[in-house]
């Protein structure tokens, strides 16, 4: 058992091991990219605290985690506890403990067209074709520990002009009772033009689960007019660690939408990377973190507009109980050629407790002369002045702070109610009477 | 039912109401004028329980079951669940809060207090519509989040309806007029008059005196620099209107 003390060198160590367990196993196309993401991992290390990307979220407690290898089925009771945001309509897959299924789900009549295959069964020539690009993108650490421990991976492909109906839901569950283990779920969208499919991912634990780290990576291609929605539930148990990273391409007139809930964890980093590549294109990137306890969630948002006339839009809030704590770290990069681009930030956090502590950083790069951009954050108790009005219509001190928690919550939801809102609302509606206590 | 006793508040050591007395009977119409910073909004407000205020001596006497309590002491929602109400000379925006399921929320907690059953949503939502209609205000104001992107005008016009569905046995209604045009100014003092009834009151707190010929005082009382400077019956709103509030010495 390692100690507390463990370190960066001896957790990569234990990595190591795992490792040797799934080395050999994928398609032949992939053996070299695992080989060189492991060895420029091991080269690169961890980052520190002086690295401006981790300033604020100490990495050390991960190192402490006993991490071993996860059982080849993924611990088939695993995969029936996902259930709470399992919805019958959804094209799903169970990724329980870090396993794919056996069997991938058949595709529905109404989404003829829609690939869904393993790595495993991906060909040389499809891989040249659609997969290629997203092993050669220069890649951090924990994308490359991401490639270099993936046992398989999906690749998700929306043909030309199809649009998917059903919610392509990516359900993840950790549900080892002693065994602590680190999950690197790999998926890449690519969605050719004017395709468009709603994806959404969940992470849970199952109750009882142990510790467990998982680290996902994500790719998503948007061709030429292409639009895809990506929705994020991180509802895992307070013992875990998570780090996600998304990489989004976009082509012309593309749209892309995201929006990522997380109750934190004891490590939640949500990286977030949008570039767009082709004119026109749009972006909308919704996050929110509801935190107790000493729970914490950090998001590193970076939008690049390299092409003309883009549009980006980033709102986060937060609402904070306990000793929690929020870190938002939002770029906005703009090229020399990216005129007119609109690009907005807005981060804002509501305090609930005065312990739970904010940082919020905007960096803006901007090379082009005609833009539009703006940021902005706000950190602050809840306004007294409106808990007031409310009580002075009757409503008890408690419930206008609830209801207010819940008014600045149901703002980023101004869309009439569907599928993938309803599973919010899931983690949300609970933990909002929590937080606002 | 109101008795307001030597009431006194300081703030930052500086006395903003100086000893205020005032006495509001049922059916009565009070109307307080004054200048600006002579202390409406704060006697108003702690009236309501604004939490910015305490009072450093007087007190706040409100028939309650027939008793007079001092409400100085009661939180601002069970002020309001015994029939105090204040109509803000600042609406608050309330972000993502729908109006309708916040009046609907208020409606409740004032019925639940008083034992009496709760409404269901359909037929809030026809009570609702109904009082809009009389305040001639656009149903799209239902769905909307509490006073976001409403004028100045709609935003008053919100307070009167949350008025007329809490049906009140006081009202303070706060400058309601101040940035009305005519026929809005008419349509709130309907509001007001509509509910007047031998079983409550109203102090109406304005700058001018033309809304006083739609809402008709019984007493007018004249606010300067913290202290009640004259009381008389209506005519007085005139006299201020024409000689503005210099010719009055300070109480
Ligand atoms: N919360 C407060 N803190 C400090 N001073 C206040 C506060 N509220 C009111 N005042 C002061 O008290 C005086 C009366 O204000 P107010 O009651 O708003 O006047 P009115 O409504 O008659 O215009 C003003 O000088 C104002 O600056
Ligand atoms: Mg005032």
């Amino acid at each position: 058992m390692p100690s507390k003390t463990s370190t960066d060198s001896q957790f990569m160590a234990r990595l190591g091991e795992i490792r040797k367990a799934s080395e050999t196993e994928g398609p032949a196309w992939l053996l070299p990219k695992k080989e060189a993401a492991w060895n420029a991992a091991v080269s690169k290390g961890f980052p520190t605290r002086k690295d401006d990307e981790w300033r604020y979220t100490d990495l050390s407690p991960l190192f402490s985690l006993p991490v071993v290898a996860s059982r080849a089925d993924g611990g088939p009771e695993g995969r029936k506890s996902g259930d709470k945001f399992l919805a019958p309509e959804d094209i799903a897959v169970v990724i329980a403990n870090g396993r794919l299924p056996e069997e991938l789900p058949v595709i529905p009549d109404e989404a003829k067209g829609l690939t869904l295959k393993k790595f495993s069964a991906v060909s040389e020539e499809e891989f040249r074709n659609w997969l290629a690009p997203d092993f050669s993108q220069p890649t951090d650490l924990f994308s490359g520990l991401n490639t270099a421990l993936n046992y398989d991976g999906l690749w998700i492909h929306v043909p030309a002009q199809l649009q998917v109906k059903p919610v392509i839901h990516l359900c993840h569950v950790a549900s080892e009772a002693t065994a602590v283990n680190v999950f690197c779920p790999r998926v890449i969208v690519t969605a050719e033009p004017r395709a468009e499919a709603r994806i959404l991912m969940t992470f849970s634990s199952a109750s009882g689960a142990a510790a467990s780290f998982t680290n996902a990576l994500t790719d998503i291609t948007l061709g030429f007019g292409a639009k895809i929605s990506l929705a994020v539930i991180q509802d895992e148990s307070h013992e875990n660690f998570y780090i996600h990273s998304a990489r989004v391409t976009q082509h012309k007139d593309s749209s892309f939408d995201s929006f990522i809930l997380t109750t934190g964890s004891r490590l939640s980093r949500n990286n977030l990377a949008v570039t767009l590549l082709g004119e026109r294109a749009e972006t909308l990137l919704k996050g929110l973190s509801l935190l107790q306890g000493d729970r914490r969630a950090d998001h590193l948002t970076a939008v690049n507009h390299i092409a003309a006339n883009g549009t980006s839009n980033q709102l986060y809030k937060g609402i904070l109980n306990g000793q929690s704590r929020v870190v938002f770290n939002g770029k906005i990069y703009v090229h020399p050629d990216a005129q007119q681009t609109n690009a907005y930030q807005l981060n804002k956090n509501l305090l609930m407790g005065d312990h739970c502590r904010v940082n919020t950083k905007p960096q803006l790069e901007i090379f082009a002369d005609d833009v539009k951009c703006s940021h902005g954050a706000t950190v602050g108790q809840m306004d007294p002045n409106e808990v007031f009005y409310l009580q002075s219509r009757g409503v008890p001190q408690k419930t206008a702070v609830a209801m207010l928690a819940k008014g600045f919550v149901d703002e980023m939801f101004p869309q009439a109610r569907d599928s993938v809102l309803e599973r919010f609302l899931l983690t949300v509606n609970p933990l909002l009477g929590a937080v606002a206590h | 039912m109101l008795e307001i006793k030597d009431l006194t508040i300081s703030m930052n050591g500086v006395e903003i109401l100086k000893g205020i007395n005032l006495s509001v009977k049922q059916g009565e119409v009070h109307a307080i004028m004054g200048p600006n910073g002579s202390g409406k909004s704060t006697l108003a407000k702690i009236i309501a329980g604004h939490p910015d205020y305490t009072a450093t001596r007087g007190e706040i006497l409100f028939n309650i079951n027939g008793k007079m309590v001092n409400i100085l002491g009661l939180a601002p929602e069970d002020r309001a669940r015994e029939g105090v109400f204040l109509a803000f000379q600042y609406p608050v925006e309330i972000p993502g809060v729908s109006n309708a399921i916040f009046l609907r929320a208020a409606f409740n907690e004032i019925c639940r207090y008083h034992g009496a059953a709760e409404m269901d949503p359909l037929d809030f939502d026809a009570f609702l519509r109904e009082k809009m209609a009389r305040l001639s205000m656009d149903e799209k104001y239902v769905n909307r989040p509490v006073n976001v992107d409403f004028s100045g005008g709609e935003k008053k016009r919100n307070e009167i309806l949350q008025m007329a569905i809490l049906n009140p046995r006081l009202a303070v209604l706060d400058e309601t007029d101040s940035g009305l045009d005519v026929d809005s100014m008419r349509v709130v003092a309907d509001g007001v008059n509509r509910l007047k009834s031998g079983n409550n009151a109203f102090i109406v707190i304005t700058h001018y005196q033309r809304l006083l010929n739609y809402i008709v005082p019984d007493v007018v009382h004249i606010l300067k620099d913290g202290r009640i400077v004259r009381t008389a019956g209506r005519e007085l709103a005139l006299e201020v209107e024409n000689k503005g509030y210099d010719w009055l010495k300070q109480g």
